[in-house]
Parts: C-alpha cells; structure tokens; sequence
C-alpha cells in the first residue's frame, strides 16, 4: 500500500448545535483519486475544509505524512504541500491568465521541489489555457476559470489537490475535459481529493469513494462497489439512481 | 483620592460625546461600510451654528436643536450629492470623505475664522460633593447623550424602522427583496449620524473650545472608541466611550495634555493589533484587506515600443524643461519641492501598486527619515552619508513595524492604523523637544556633501540630484513589480486569500513591501531635509500623508503619474496665487472630482484619450487589434468584442 498523505481521525465540525461532521475517519493515499459524496448537507465540503485548515475541526485530529497539523494556517499546510482549491475562491481576478499563474509561481513555497511539468508552458499546456493567455481572468467563461484555478493551485507545487466542486456549474463538455484533466494529474503524481455533485464524473474517475451521510461516513471503497451498496442506495442515490447507474456501467 | 474623581466623572461626560460621534459613525459605517474623514467636521459644524444662533440671542435649545437640523442636512447633502456615487466601492468614498473634510475644514475657516470657540454652557452652577464640582452642565451632557443613546437602541430593536434599518445592515440584498428600501435606509443612517454629531458637536463645545481645523482631530478620537467598541457594535460602544473617556481624562489629569493624542492613536494601534476586531466584538472580521485589486483593468500592453519610449522621455524630459523654463528661483525651488513630493509619492507606491493597500502613513515614514538625520546631523554633527546610513535603516525598521500592525488589520481598520501611525510620529516629534526642537524645527548646520567637482549648494544641482533619486524610484518601482516578491504582493492585491493559500506568507509580504517603502521614503526625507534645511513637525502631519495619497490618486497607476501630478499639485496654487486654505479647498473639490470623474486619475485617463484618440484615426485591421484588446483572438479584425459594440452604441 502506498503512503497515506493525509490522514483525519474523528474529524468533527460543530457550527451551534449543528453537527456538520461527526467523527470522521479519513485518510487519502498517495497517487489515489480519492472522492468524498453523499447527499446534500451531509457535511462534505465541511469535511474537506477541516482537512484543509481552512475551517478547522472542532474535535478530532488532522495529520500530514503522520504529523499532526490540526489547526496549522493554510499557507503553512500549502507550504508542506498541501493546497485546497474551492469554487468559490475565485482566481486574481484584475489580471491576464498569464500574469495570474506567473503570480500563483512567484507564491509558491521556497525550497520545494518543483516538478517541471507543473511549472511555465506545460503548466499552461496541461490546464489547456493556451488560447486564452491574454484574456482577463475575469472575462473567462466558468471552464476556463475552473482551469485557471486549478492551474493557480497547482503552481503552487502541491502533493495532493484538494477540490471543492470543481465541475459545479459545468457544461458536459467543461466536465468531461476536467476529468481528463484530473486524470493527467494523477498520473504526473499529483494526489487528488474531490468533493462533487457529479455522480457520473465521480464514479468513473475516483479510485475510491467515502460516503458521507448527516456528517457520519457511511462506507467507502471502490466507486463501483460503493454505489451498489444498499445503503448508499438508501441513504442517497434512491433506487432509481442506483439503477440508471447500473445500466449506464 | 478626590482628584481621581473629579477626573472619572469629567471623564464620563467627556465619552458621553464621545459615545455620540462613535455611534454616528458605526450607523454609517455598517450600512455602508463607509469611513466617512468628514464626520468629525460636521461635528466642527454645529458648535460654530450653535455659538452664531446663542449669539444672535437664540435661547440653547432652539440653537442646539439647529445646530442639529444643520448637521443633518449636511449629512444629507453629502450623501445625496457624493457618497451615493461610491456607495459599490466604500474605498472610494473614504477618499471622498477625505476630500469633503479638506473642503469642510477651509469653508469653515473662511466663514468663521481660525480662533477656536466654545458654546457658551446650557446651566451655569454646579453642586459640590466632598472636593468633587459637578457643574450642572456637565452633568445636563451626560443625561442628555446618555437618553438619545437609548433612545436610539429603543428605535432600533423596537420599530419598524429599526428594523428595517438592520435588516438592511444583517443583508442589503436580502432586505431590498422583501421590500426594505436600502437606499433610503442609507439616507436614514447618514442622516441620523450626522445629527448626532452635530449633537455631540454642541455638547463638545460647552466642555471645551473648538476650532475649524479641530474636524480631523475629533473623528481620529471618534474612531478610537468605535474601534474600541467594534465597528457596527452598538451595544460595545457604550462600554468603550467609557474606558476610552476616563482614560483621556486621567492621561490629561495625571499626565500632560500633549500626552492626549499619544493616547488616543496609542489605543487605535494597540487595539488593531491585539483584537483586531474591537475589544467587545465576539467574533473577529471576516472582510478580506481592504485592498485595490485592479478590477479588471487591464493590464496588457496598448502601446508600440516607439510610443512608450516616447512617453518614458517626455516622462524625464518635462520636470527638466518646466524647471529651466521658469525664471525665478522661488519657481525653481517649488519645483525642487514638487520632485520631493514625487518620491514620497513613489514610496507610497511601492505598497499601493503592489499590495493595494492604501496607506496614510508616508508622512510618518519620511518623518523618520528627514528627523533621525537631521538629530545626527544637528546634535551629532556626523555629516551627511552617515545621516544616510542611519536614516535609512531606523525608516525601515518603522515600516516594518508599520506593516505588521497593517498586516495584523483587514478591512478599513488598516486604513486607521496607518493614519494613527502618522499622526503618532507626528506627536512625537512634537514632543520630543530636546531632540527634534518641537515646534521651531531643527535646522541644518550643512550642506549636501561634495561628490567630485559638484558641490550641490545650488538650486539647480540639488535639483538634477533630487530628480535622479526620483527617476531611480520610479524606474525600480516598474523593475520590482515583475519580481518574485513584486509578484508575490500582486498577489495580495488581487486575492489574499487564495495567495495564502497557495502558500503565501501574507503577513511577511506586507512587511516587507511597507520596509521597502520606508527605504524609499527615507532617501527622499533625508534630501528634503539636505535641500530645505529645516524641518518642522508639520512638514509631515497627517495633512502631509493625505497630500501624497492625492497625489498618488490624481496621477493615477503609471510611471510618470506621481512626477506629473505632484508639479500640478505644487506649481498650480503658487501660479494661482492662492493662500495654504484656498489651496486646501482647490485640492479637496479635485479629489473629489477625480474620484467621481475619473477614478482611474488623471495621466491613465491622459493615456486612455490618447488610445482612443489613435484607435479613431487608425481604423486598419490590424490582426493585433483583436489581441490588444485583451481577449482571446475569436476571429478575423472584423469580430467585435461586446465592451466594443457598447462604447459604439453609447457614442
């Protein structure tokens, strides 16, 4: 078994009385896809931010390579390796495609190692924003703004990319050319962990799954053996989904 | 013993009116996220209405009452004809307020003269308790401000209004879709905070004297105890006036009243950086820096190379010519000083273009610089390159410390801090008399050094020298920006969140780009102090600071922006003849013009006219126009962009 990366044990957020995640176990495993799904509301952006430091947890602990770094800022975690990109933290907006990744490399961690496909030309080449290097970021239509700040993130060097709904709002064909995107990255090395709506997109593109249900994990494994899980049935897809997805596989 | 009680109850009433102009500006403030510069003016306001009507033989109440009513209306005015404009960008309207103080300061002075006046106390008497006088008015101020505070709380958690008044503060997008009219809510708020300072204007006037230039002085005070009590906490404010009231008093009391201000600007910075949010605000801001990200103006280049060098010339070429040009030596020397303003403005620059981050505080930091050069030269007679060498470093050090404290604020807080840092220095050198000669100012004993066969005594050297150090500013200025740490602060302009968490040290950037300003700032106070030969405090107040922010603003983001808008700024009252008011009053209607107008200041909008102006008159397809327009090149020349098709369709 490869190395687990990052590691979260009874990870729980308390927003009130509400109780987003309750006492989740987690771990994400070098050079793995790794998907977090489950029904509205079950707590797993939550999750994803408690991992990232982003919103830390209330209890539980977060470790990185096994050492502890709940409750470490953002920048530190980046600087280790770490990077989340969400959907909604939007790219340097003011500025040219090509001057916000020549930003995005002028932020990255001192000293680290940097992997020469993530970096200038084949950066941009990977996130396939060639065309629109000139453009504003902020002229962008949404799959290029998606790329943009994956692109962003990944200039940053980072051992696993944490993704916060990257194909919200997508068009089937954005979606389609995120997941290859996803895929390229996994193969150069760069560890993946996504939360998404997207059935489709998350069945045939995670190497695993945690299912998330009321902020408790419900089971996890292989996607194809997840989704034919009663549970899973029951708790989320409903039956016909399960079906539709069985007919679609 | 009976002492200390005589201060804590002067103390008390004193935060009475201080409570009243620190809820004006949190009801403002959390409508709109406006720091209104001008609240404390309209404070000024009052107590000169108030003194004109009691002397006209008015009773009190009917005199208070439209000392009130004109607060009001102003406030009104203000909103309806300026703030209403800003009201999507609050850092504009900051810079409004700015400039409406500059006009309200200089209107007042020329109608009402530069004596300070009090309102002559509602009740005359008192009632002595042990050593203790409780002078009736007094004591009227404190029931009085202590009643309108709760019946304002009253009026807001009880009436429809109030709530709607929250409704639109918790959501304005939210409240206007369930039928709250945001914008007449704004009104309300503008309009009952002002009138509320131009109550606690009538009743600050009957404790203690005030004069026109006094608006500036009392919102700093005010903003102190708002930020004690939590911008847009009410219920905080109460308990802040009180600590912050007693506290003045006692440090007056039992100190020197020159102690006042360190005080006062002591707590802003204290505070920001301990509880960033207010001592009694539970949860801490969450509003990112309050920053200029470039709000997609772009960047890309318009120009052929041909063009930009031509400009770069005209650039270096035209303080030459204006400086030989004008006859006089008194010309010559203000353009001498106009170029010295021009660094500063640079300095400035090296945190505004890169981090966004606007900064009142260049006064402060050349302060350092022109004042810890001038105490070596004066007391320790070293010379010149040694003045340089400790100059430069100790103005650093400043504005590292500078940038931590900025570093540790968001929102409009870091605005404040640097404005109380400023204003600190200031104090500062004021005081220190022993060192800094206060208010008579140090003067030089020498000269700039000999460097080969120029002795740099005369006008004309000292100018090409000071131009050069300009020039080098501005050159390294555009050389930075496309460093790693020049991109590295980009990045905080445009989005501090995702550079930290793209792993930025966020923190450290600002205190570095802050220390890199205070270098620049530093060389530029040194010459100033080598080039004037005498500095005095108020070479660098808080009016200094607001100065080079015009200025920075007037020129605009470009290379020669700061050099031309500084002469403009300098030269254009001396050719007008105009006295130091009328100049105050010039300068504040053209902020506020050029916020209004042309937002972008005044040489990009040069550029832009130029632009347009060959754009009409080369109507060639040229492929590179699709490309220059900074978008995706979609097709042929002919393809239109849609920004394109709407600046045809509004010509």
């Amino acid at each position: 078994m490869s190395e687990v990366l990052l590691r979260g044990a009874g990870v729980t957020v308390r927003f009130g009385a509400l109780v987003a995640c309750d006492s989740v176990d987690i771990h994400v495993a070098a050079g793995e896809i790794l998907g977090i799904i489950g029904p509205n509301g079950s707590g797993k952006s939550t999750l994803l931010r408690a991992l990232s430091s982003v919103h830390p947890p209330t209890r539980g602990g977060v470790f990185w390579r096994g050492q502890e770094v709940t409750g470490w800022k953002v920048d530190k975690l980046a600087r280790h390796g770490l990077v989340m990109a969400s959907q909604n933290q939007m790219v340097f907006s003011g500025v040219t495609v090509r001057e916000a990744l020549a930003i995005a490399h002028s932020c990255r961690p001192k000293g680290k190692r940097v992997d020469e496909a993530l970096v200038g030309e084949r950066l941009v080449a990977l996130v396939g924003l060639d065309a629109v290097l000139d453009a504003l970021a902020s002229d962008l239509p949404l799959g290029y703004l998606r790329r943009l700040g994956i692109g962003i993130a990944l200039a940053a060097q980072p051992d696993l990319l944490l993704l916060d709904e990257p194909a919200a709002g997508l068009n089937d064909f954005e979606t389609r050319e995120l997941k290859a995107l996803l895929l390229t990255l996994r193969d150069l090395g760069v560890t993946v962990g996504i939360v998404d709506h997207d059935m489709t997109l998350m069945v045939s593109m995670c190497d695993r799954v945690v299912v998330l249900d009321a902020g408790k994990k419900l089971v996890e494994g292989p996607p194809s053996v997840v989704v034919k899980d009663p549970r899973v049935i029951e708790a989320y897809l409903g039956t016909s989904m399960g079906t539709a997805l069985e007919e679609k596989s | 013993m009976d002492l200390l009680m005589q201060h804590l109850f002067n103390g008390v009433v004193a935060s009475s009116v201080y409570m009243l102009i620190a809820v004006g500006i949190t009801l403002v403030f959390g409508l709109t996220r406006l720091i209104n510069f001008a609240h404390g003016q309209f404070l000024v306001l009052a107590v000169f209405v108030a003194l004109d009507l009691i002397t006209a033989g008015v009773p009190f109440v009917f005199a208070a009452l439209a000392a009130v009513v004109a607060a009001g209306v102003i406030g009104w005015l203000s909103e309806r004809l300026l703030f209403r404009f800003t009201m999507d960008n609050p850092y504009n309207g900051l810079i409004i307020g700015l400039g409406l103080l500059l006009v309200l300061e200089s209107a007042a002075f020329k109608i009402w003269g530069g004596f300070q006046v009090g309102v002559p106390a509602a009740l005359d008497g008192g009632a002595g308790l042990g050593d203790t006088y409780f002078a009736w008015n007094r004591v009227l101020v404190l029931v009085m401000a202590g009643l309108v505070t709760a019946g304002l709380f009253v009026l807001l958690a009880r009436t429809k209004l109030g709530a709607q008044l929250r409704a639109a503060h918790e959501n304005p997008v939210a409240a206007s879709h369930v039928g709250v009219n945001v914008g007449r809510m704004v009104t309300v708020a503008f309009v009952a905070g002002s009138a509320l300072a131009g109550l606690g204007g009538v009743f600050y006037g009957t404790l203690q004297p005030v004069g026109a230039f006094d608006g500036a002085h009392l919102i700093l005070k005010g903003f102190a105890v708002a930020l004690l009590g939590g911008l847009g906490n009410v219920s905080g404010l109460a308990k802040a006036s009180v600590l912050y009231g007693i506290g003045e008093t006692l440090v007056a009391g039992y100190g020197r009243a020159e102690y006042v201000p360190f005080f006062t600007y002591g707590v802003i910075i204290v505070v920001l950086l301990v509880r960033p949010g207010g001592l009694f605000e539970k949860h801490p801001p969450s509003d990112s820096t309050f920053a200029r990200s470039s709000r997609g103006v772009a960047h890309v280049r318009r120009h052929s190379r041909v063009e930009t060098l031509l400009g770069g010339a005209a650039f270096v070429l035209l303080p030459i010519v204006i400086f030989e040009a004008v006859g006089t030596s008194r010309l010559q020397s203000l353009v001498l000083l106009s170029v010295l303003y021009a660094i500063q403005v640079y300095a400035l620059a090296y945190v505004y273009e890169t981090t966004g981050v606007l900064s009142i505080a260049q006064g402060g930091l050349m302060a350092v610089g022109a004042y810890s050069a001038g105490v070596i030269a004066v007391h320790l007679g070293l010379g010149f390159w040694w003045a340089l060498l400790v100059a430069v470093p100790l103005t650093v050090v400043a504005g590292a410390l500078l940038g931590l404290v900025v570093s540790r604020c968001t929102g409009h807080y870091l605005l404040l801090v640097t404005l109380a840092f400023s204003a600190l220095v200031t104090q500062v050198t004021l005081t220190a008399i022993d060192l800094t000669n206060g208010d008579n100012g140090l003067i030089l004993p020498e000269s700039l050094p000999v460097i080969g066969s120029i002795t740099f005594t005369d006008l004309r050297s000292q100018f090409y020298l000071v131009l050069l150090v300009a020039l080098l500013a501005a050159f390294g200025l555009r050389r930075f920006k496309p460093t790693r740490f020049g991109r590295q602060l980009a990045g905080v302009r445009e989005n501090e969140s995702l550079a930290r968490s793209i792993g930025l040290r966020v923190g450290r950037a600002k205190v570095g780009a802050f220390a890199l300003s205070g270098a620049v700032s530093a060389v530029g106070g040194v010459l100033y102090l080598y080039t004037q030969t005498v500095i005095v405090p108020t070479s660098f107040d808080t009016i200094f600071s607001i100065k080079i922010v015009i200025i920075l603003i007037l020129g605009g983001i470009s290379l020669a922006g700061p050099l031309v808008a500084s002469m403009v700024f300098v030269l254009l009252p001396e050719l007008l003849r105009l006295d130091p008011v009328d100049q105050q009053f010039l300068f504040g209607v053209l902020l506020i013009m050029i916020i209004l107008l042309l937002p972008h200041g005044l040489v990009p909008a040069l550029i832009t006219g130029y632009s347009t102006l060959r754009s009409r008159l080369i109507r060639t397809g040229h492929p590179a126009a699709a490309a220059d327009s900074g978008r995706p090149a979609a097709g042929g020349a002919d393809v239109r962009s849609p920004s394109d098709l709407v600046r045809e369709e509004i010509s």
